[in-house]
């Protein structure tokens, strides 16, 4: 279910799935890489019905 | 009758109809009240008509059809104790209490504590959906985004444009209401609101789609653009506000060592006896070790093994909030300190004092000249330093953490570090010196010591040293032009006698001769007073006690000393460090001085110092 870029308060939306991302890379992350990841996550929530 | 008994005994109600339909109806209230003997009062017995048509007619031996339109007729005509309900004609129910009566009770919705909690007739106003929303999660996975009634939403500071316009973002963190109409108005120019709590902000634009957010400095990124062009064009101000929200996520969900970040969940702890390990084998090796010997030596971990990346983190990131432990390292090299181990650089001052003394470094960016005379850039392209040392650095074996140090030496890696341990090898002579780097804070300067003993060894004041970056990070070379020897009487600082004489020298390295302190060139050095710290931290008080110590008397009706920038420079930085920049800025601006070019009068006033003793001890 997309969700509506509005609702998206960066730094916790999706931060469940950043730390799952963390954490199945096992090992640290430099800030880039959380961003980078990051992005994708948001693009993903928001994005999803589009793509489909 | 006991009030015992009475509250297993029906009522008894009046009967209405023909005596039949009166038998009828008793009949079947004492049947119902039977079955509902064990009942509460008030609440209803029910039963179908079907069910009591067909208990009357086996009791009565008659047709049960014929007793049903007989029985629906008598209990409507007790209808001030039965009450009826019908889905339709088949299927009809009887409802009464042991009370005699039943009465559907109303449920009173108009107002209720649900609705004035949710929807409060006089709301207060929303500045911040934080109080609201609230931002505390529980540690199980939420489900995502966080909803957000439309209650709420339409109540948001900036409302629904009537008129078909955008829609607003949710405020979410306190703005001035100017800085808001700013941010709809310019968005790209927008004030950053500084905390993450801000990262939706309220700022309207007509960019506002349902795939545009706004982040916490008010820039809108539009994710429907590619993942590559999001993170080349926004990604700085994005990772900015992510090292946001993860430091001030209150569960901590994700934690930080330098530039790495990893779930805290699982990052594995140490034990008291793994600390007590850690400390011992660093007190043992007797400085300060990287992270990497620690896990050899104490862990036997290898880079081979699959959790090491994950271990290393967690060791650092643990030793990091261990008051026992210091981190001294730079990026690329984290060292470790623990308490106990031998402090680095000089004793014979404090680093209280010495923070005061490079004060002046921090405190106003023209007073530091260290890069007239080579850029920021070139420093950091050929990764090497050269610099004259003053008498004060050679007596104490330190050097100023000043602009061109900062483009050479390696910036702190965590925000709130104070120190780095610094290996400083001095070719030459084949010796390694621990050289302790104090980085600057708000009120107090920064530098380096530990040089003492290379400088007192090899070098004198005055001479020309080079500073060099290895392939190691926490590693560099100090080297020096070395010459056949010279002699000469120089300037040396006796403790004991706590003033300054002249000693024969000889000395092997490249010099400027200007910046030597010999007695050739400032024969009224011998017998000055070493000032108290107190005293040297006030350069308009050192300044004027070198001027009167080293300066000409100048004739006329005030008594004044005068002395150029050269001996002037040369004179103070005997007492504490000073930059030719930051002496002419404050002596220019004291009253006691008179600047004229590069020269230096001064006027002392008469509650003023002092003049110096006059010592009688010949050299």
């Amino acid at each position: 279910m997309p969700i509506d870029a509005r609702t998206i308060r960066v730094g916790e939306t999706g931060l469940e799935r950043l730390i799952q991302w963390l954490r199945a890379t096992n090992q640290p992350q430099t800030l880039e890489a959380i961003t980078a990841k990051y992005i994708e996550i948001l693009r993903s929530l928001v994005l999803e019905e589009e793509e489909r | 009758m006991t009030d015992q008994q009475s509250l297993y005994t029906a009522a008894q109600p009046t009967w209405n109809g023909s005596d039949e339909q009166q038998q009828l109806a008793e009949r079947i209230y004492q049947l119902m009240v039977m079955q509902g003997a064990f009942f509460p009062q008030n609440v209803p017995i029910r039963q179908s008509l079907e069910n009591l048509a067909a208990f009357i007619a086996e009791q009565d031996k008659r047709d049960a059809a014929a007793v049903r339109d007989q029985l629906d007729a008598a209990l409507q005509a007790n209808d001030h104790v039965f009450q009826r309900s019908a889905e339709d004609d088949e299927r009809v129910i009887y409802a009464t209490t042991r009370m005699g009566f039943y009465t559907e009770p109303h449920i009173d919705t108009v107002h209720t504590f649900k609705q004035r909690l949710y929807e409060p007739e006089n709301p207060l106003p929303i500045d911040d959906l934080d109080v609201i929303i609230t931002r505390t999660r529980p540690a199980l996975t939420t489900v995502e985004p966080v909803y957000i009634s439309d209650y709420w939403q339409q109540r948001a500071p900036v409302a629904p444009d009537e008129e078909g316009g955008s829609v607003p973002a949710l405020a979410a963190t306190p703005v001035e209401h100017e800085a808001e109409e700013e941010v709809a108005a310019e968005p790209e120019v927008a004030e950053p609101v500084g905390t993450i709590q801000a990262s939706v902000t309220s700022s309207v634009t007509e960019e506002h789609n349902a795939t545009t957010i706004t982040l916490p400095s008010g820039v809108n990124v539009d994710l429907a653009q590619p993942a590559e062009t999001i993170f080349v064009e926004y990604g700085t101000a994005l990772a900015e506000a992510i090292q946001q929200a993860i430091a001030d996520d209150p569960l901590r969900r994700i934690v930080a060592f330098g530039d790495e970040y990893y779930p805290e969940d699982a990052v594995v702890s140490l034990s008291k006896g793994d600390l007590r390990r850690i400390r011992e084998y660093i007190l043992e090796q007797g400085e300060p070790m990287p992270d990497t010997s620690i896990l050899s030596d104490v862990y036997y971990k290898t880079p081979r093994d699959h959790d090491f990346a994950t271990f290393r983190f967690a060791l650092n990131y643990r030793l990091n909030r261990e008051k026992d432990f210091e981190f001294v390292g730079v990026p690329g090299m984290r060292l470790w300190s623990a308490k106990g181990l031998p402090a680095v650089g000089t004793k014979r001052l404090k680093t209280s004092e010495l923070g005061q003394f490079y004060a002046f470094l921090e405190e106003d960016a023209s007073y530091d000249d260290s890069l007239s005379e080579i850029s920021a850039d070139e420093i950091r392209s050929n990764r090497q330093l050269s610099r004259f040392l003053t008498f004060f650095e050679w007596e104490y074996g330190v050097l100023p953490y000043d602009a061109a140090m900062k483009a050479l030496l390696p910036p702190p890696l965590l925000s709130d570090q104070r120190t780095s341990i610094l290996r400083i090898e001095a070719p030459q002579h084949y010796t390694v010196y621990l050289v302790e780097l104090r980085y600057p804070t708000t009120n107090r300067g920064g530098w380096l010591h530990g040089l003492e003993d290379f400088f007192k060894e090899y070098l004198v004041p005055g001479a020309l040293i080079t500073l060099s970056a290895t392939d190691d990070p926490s590693v560099w070379t100090i080297q020096y032009g070395e010459t056949g020897g010279e002699d000469g009487k120089l300037l040396q600082q006796d403790d004991k006698k706590g003033r300054y004489s002249f000693a024969n020298h000889t000395f092997y390295c490249d010099v400027d001769s200007d910046l030597v302190p010999s007695q050739e060139r400032l024969p009224r050095l011998k017998n000055m007073k070493v000032l108290p710290p107190g005293e040297r931290r006030r350069i308009t008080s050192t300044a004027g006690y070198v001027l009167e110590q080293i300066g000409q008397s100048r004739p006329g009706d005030i008594n004044g000393f005068e002395l150029g920038l050269r001996d002037l420079f040369m004179g103070v930085n005997v007492q504490r460090p000073a930059t030719r920049a930051y002496l002419q800025a404050t002596l220019n601006e004291d009253e006691n001085f008179l600047v004229e070019d590069e020269t230096f009068i001064y006027f002392p006033p008469t509650e003023e110092l002092p003049p110096a003793e006059d010592d009688d001890t010949e050299e």
